[in-house]
Formats: C-alpha cells, structure tokens, sequence
C-alpha cells in the first residue's frame, strides 16, 4: 500500500504517457506540466509568501483551474503533432523546457508550501486506510483501459499507432485522435501534479523533474512498444510499482540517495532495450 | 449501358503538385458493375487520379459526379460513406490488430450498455457480420481473431477487400493488387473481382500487369504523362495495342 502510495503521481502521469505510445507518439512534457500544475496551484491558493498571488482562491475553483492549465499543455503538443505534424520527440521535448520556465516564473523561483486542507486531502488524505492517491489511481486505470479496449476511441487510438496511413484511408480522423491523446495526457499530468504538491504539501519549478522519462519506463516496462499500438495499459501499473519499488527498495537497503537517479536510468535503458529486441524478434520472425 | 447515369463520372480533373502538372484535364466516367482496368507507365498519375477519386487529395480543377451528384471530397472518410473504397497497395491494415478490427476499421459496430450510460464496440456483432462477409466473397481466414501481422500476403488482401465490401461500397479502387501475391493468390483475387462484379459492383484496377486486367476487365483506361489517352471496350483492343498506348508508340489508343 505504501509503494501504491508513493507511485501514485507517477501511476497517473504513467496513463497519459501509455496512452500517447500506443498513439505512435511521446510525450516528454508531462513531468513539466505537473510541475506548472503544481506551481499554479500554489500561487493561487497559499497565502502569506510574497511569491504566491495571496488570492487564496478555494480549492473548489483552484483544481478545475489546474486540470484546465494541463489540458491547455496537452492541446498546445496535440495541435503541434496532430494538426500540424510536427516531430513528437522535439516538439514536447520544446514544451518541457518552456512549461518549466513557466513553473519557475509563477513562482519566482521559490518553493510555495502550506496548501489547503481540501486541496492536500487529494493526494495525501485517506480513507480508513485507503489512502484517497491510491483509489483515485486505481479508478483511473479502471476507466481507462475500459477506454482502450472497449470504446470506438481506444481501439482508433490502437489503429493510429498500428498504422496511421490506414487509419486514415479508413476515414479515422488520425490528427484528431492524436490531439486527444494529448489533452487526455496533459489532463493525466496535471492530476499527477496536484496528487504530488498535495501529498508534499509544497510545490516547486522544480518538481516532477525526470518524471516524463519514469513514465515512459513505466510503460515500457508494462510492455508497451515505442513503436505504438501495442500493449495493454493495465501492466503499466506493473511497471509503475517495479520503479517505485526500485526507488524505495534503494533508500531501504542504503544505498546513498545519489545512486537513485543513476539506477532508474539504468533501468530505463534495459526496458528501452529489451523493446528494441522484440521489435527485432518480430520483424526477423 | 446499365442504367443511363453512370455511377462516377471525373470531368477535366488536372493535379498540379507545386509546378509539377500530375494529372491535365482527365474525364472517365464508370458504370455499374463494371470492371474496368486503369493502365500507364510510373508517374503517368494513375495513383493520384485514383487518389482524387478515394478522396485522399482535392484535384487542383475539375468535378467529380457520383450517381449524379457532384461531390467534392476532404477526406477520405466522405468518399467511403458515399460507398468509394480503396484498397492501397500496402494494403492499408493496422498489423497490430485482429482481422475483425480490420473489417471494421473505422466503421466500428457499437452498443449501449449499462442501460444507455456508455458505448462500447459490439465485438459479437462484429464477429458474426466479418465471418458473414468473408463467407459471401468465399474467404477462407483459419481465425477472426489472428493479428494481421500474422497472416500471408493473400489473407492480408482478403481481409483488404472484405473490408470494402462490408460497408456496401458501390466502388472498389484496387491499386496493384496483384503486385505482392503469388500465383495462386492471383487466381483467387481475380475470381473475388468477379464475385464483385456479380454484385454490381464497379471495379478499378490500378495495375502494371495487363494480362490480369485483359483477363477479368470491361474496358481499360491508359494514362501517359497526366493524360487520358486511352479508353476503349476491351474486345475491341489488344494487349498490343494497349502497351503501344502506355509507351507513347500510338499517340492515341
């Protein structure tokens, strides 16, 4: 319960990123977005620090406001890939950068803490001993691979990532489809950003930092192929909960927190490159 | 011939890609149930005349009428509600999906369920409806449920073509089809050509093999440089004839 926990901003930000590879597209941009969502958050609700706008705008008006912001992020990437067919890799790694800067400017550069109860209780509230992050992960997994395999939607989003050419000669608006995939994943990321900043209490620039590339791990390592269209979004909860283990299973076994970082990325290279060799596997087959 | 409106009729379509001229002033009109050949040398713009037809690029000039009415096309997704399919080359399927998905591709079958809070896609129905249609054509696929990636070149074309059938069209736009296959698979798509034609169905056949199209076609249509310069019954013309036409050796057929 306590690994489901911790993973659970990951967990959620790990849909949205699921759901743009099975498209055929990335997206870099969800670690920033949460962090934008965060600082968002923080400027309008907490009061008595001069970085935040000391409106102290409930949590009721706040949180739509920051699912907004992230929906915002996630139409700016889809119109870009979508409509305009840029590259997907350069276009939210460009949207990383300046989402981030955008985090920094709305808070000054400072770390804005001491959110609301109604805004904390998302991410770091429980019920009985069901911590409410928890549920609304697992809810949210629920809804979504109903999503992918059951719903016209989900299986055109497989369609696009299977291959876009046919896709579209079958009349699936392609572009639309992956503009949806996007918002769906700026929306996810912001969720992610609220569930993180609350269980934190605090909100910084510099949260969700790496984050993008742990979601795609996580996907990846669910068995998600990089090529899209393949794989099933419930074993990315898999991948999720093997990260989180690592993360906490490095600190429980004292290995100094520097060596966190570089062991993730290690990981996420070996789930990267056991993709490739599928990918090989098949097309030798 | 069948009926006194022709099923499409393309008047004066020319293509310029930038200031390359594809297609200059080309007219055909297809009937009913007709099989009807599409020849030309590489770049004489057969594809792209098939393409403007499919609905995949608007022509630079020109009208499209089809059962009479015009029609002006902005993505393929109107061409095949009006009953205009294409059959690409690369055949169009998504590999990492199921032959059923593939039928249905874009024209999913779906029920209400949870007592009309949500959709969701009719798999059985979709099952029934791909085997009921495979059957009609004489398809034999060992399993619904096989990913495409899984399945030969022929299968692959079966599933292709059951596809367009299955949303009624009226037109079929095959382009190459015999291109990948191997003998046998040739003999069999020619004879799906028929059970279409039977249906009346209007076929084009986009090909560089005139032996198929003299074997199952109507008429043939030669292209040369973006021009129409060919359009004669195929009883009254020969392979002969024909290549002369394609190479330029007879200015007109």
């Amino acid at each position: 319960m306590n690994i489901l926990f911790h993973g659970a901003p990951l967990g959620v930000m790990a849909i949205g990123e699921s759901i743009c590879l099975l498209s055929g597209k990335f997206d870099l941009s969800v670690g920033s977005i949460a962090a934008l969502c965060g600082s968002v958050a923080g400027w309008l609700m907490v009061t008595g620090q001069p970085a935040a706008s000391g409106l102290g705008v409930h949590p009721m008006f706040a949180i739509p406001i920051v699912l907004l912001v992230g929906v915002t992020a996630g139409l700016l990437n889809g119109l870009c890939v979508g409509k305009l067919d840029m590259n997907p890799l350069l276009t939210t790694l460009a949207t990383m950068f300046t989402l981030r800067g955008l985090a920094i400017v709305v808070t000054s550069g400072h770390t804005l803490y001491g959110f609301p109860t109604w805004y904390r209780v998302w991410g770091g509230g429980s019920i009985g001993f069901i911590p409410i992050a928890v549920i609304i992960m697992v809810s949210l997994y629920l809804v979504f691979y109903f999503v992918l395999t059951k719903r016209k939607f989900g299986r055109h989003i497989y369609a696009v990532g299977g291959n876009a050419f046919a896709a579209r000669a079958c009349g699936i608006r392609v572009d639309k489809v992956i503009l949806a995939a996007y918002v769906l994943s700026g929306l996810l990321a912001a969720t992610a950003g609220i569930l993180s900043s609350g269980r934190l209490n605090a909100a910084h620039s510099r949260g969700g930092e790496g984050m993008e590339l742990q979601a795609v791990a996580a996907a990846v390592i669910g068995g998600i192929s990089l090529r899209g269209g393949r794989g099933s979004l419930i074993n990315t909860i898999a991948g999720v909960l093997t990260l989180t283990t690592i993360d906490s299973g490095l600190v429980i076994l004292g290995v100094p927190a520097f060596w966190v970082q570089a062991v993730s990325g290690i990981v996420i290279f070996i789930a990267i490159l056991f993709d490739t060799i599928k990918t090989r596997l098949m097309r030798i087959e | 011939m069948k009926s006194a409106v022709p099923l499409v009729e393309m008047i004066g379509i020319s293509k310029k890609f930038g200031e390359i001229k594809a297609l200059d002033n080309v007219s055909i009109s297809l009937q009913r149930g007709e099989v009807v050949g599409l020849v030309g040398d590489n770049g004489a713009g057969k594809s792209t005349l098939m393409k403007i037809l499919a609905g995949a690029y608007p022509p630079t000039e020109g009208k499209i009428f089809f059962e009479g009415k015009e029609v002006r096309f902005s993505h393929p997704g109107e061409a095949r509600k009006l009953g205009i399919e294409m059959i690409y080359q690369d055949l169009a399927l998504a590999e990492n999906m199921d032959v059923v998905e593939n039928v249905f591709l874009g024209s999913e079958l779906e029920k209400t369920v949870l007592g009309g809070l949500t959709k969701v896609i009719d798999r059985q129905r979709m099952e029934r409806e791909a085997w009921e249609t495979l059957q009609k054509l004489k398809i034999e696929i060992t399993s619904l449920n096989s990913k495409i990636e899984t399945l030969s070149g022929g299968q692959r074309q079966s599933v292709a073509i059951a596809r367009a059938i299955r949303s009624n069209a009226k037109l079929v736009i095959m382009d190459e089809p015999t291109a990948a296959l191997g003998i046998s698979e040739v003999e069999r798509l020619l004879a799906l050509v028929r059970e279409l034609k039977k249906r009346d169905i209007t076929v084009i056949i986009v090909s560089h093999r005139l032996e198929d199209i003299l074997r199952v076609g109507d008429r043939v249509i030669v292209l040369r440089h973006g021009r129409c310069v060919g359009n004669k019954r195929l009883e009254e013309t020969d392979a002969d004839e024909i290549r002369k036409a394609i190479i330029g050796e007879i200015e007109n057929l």
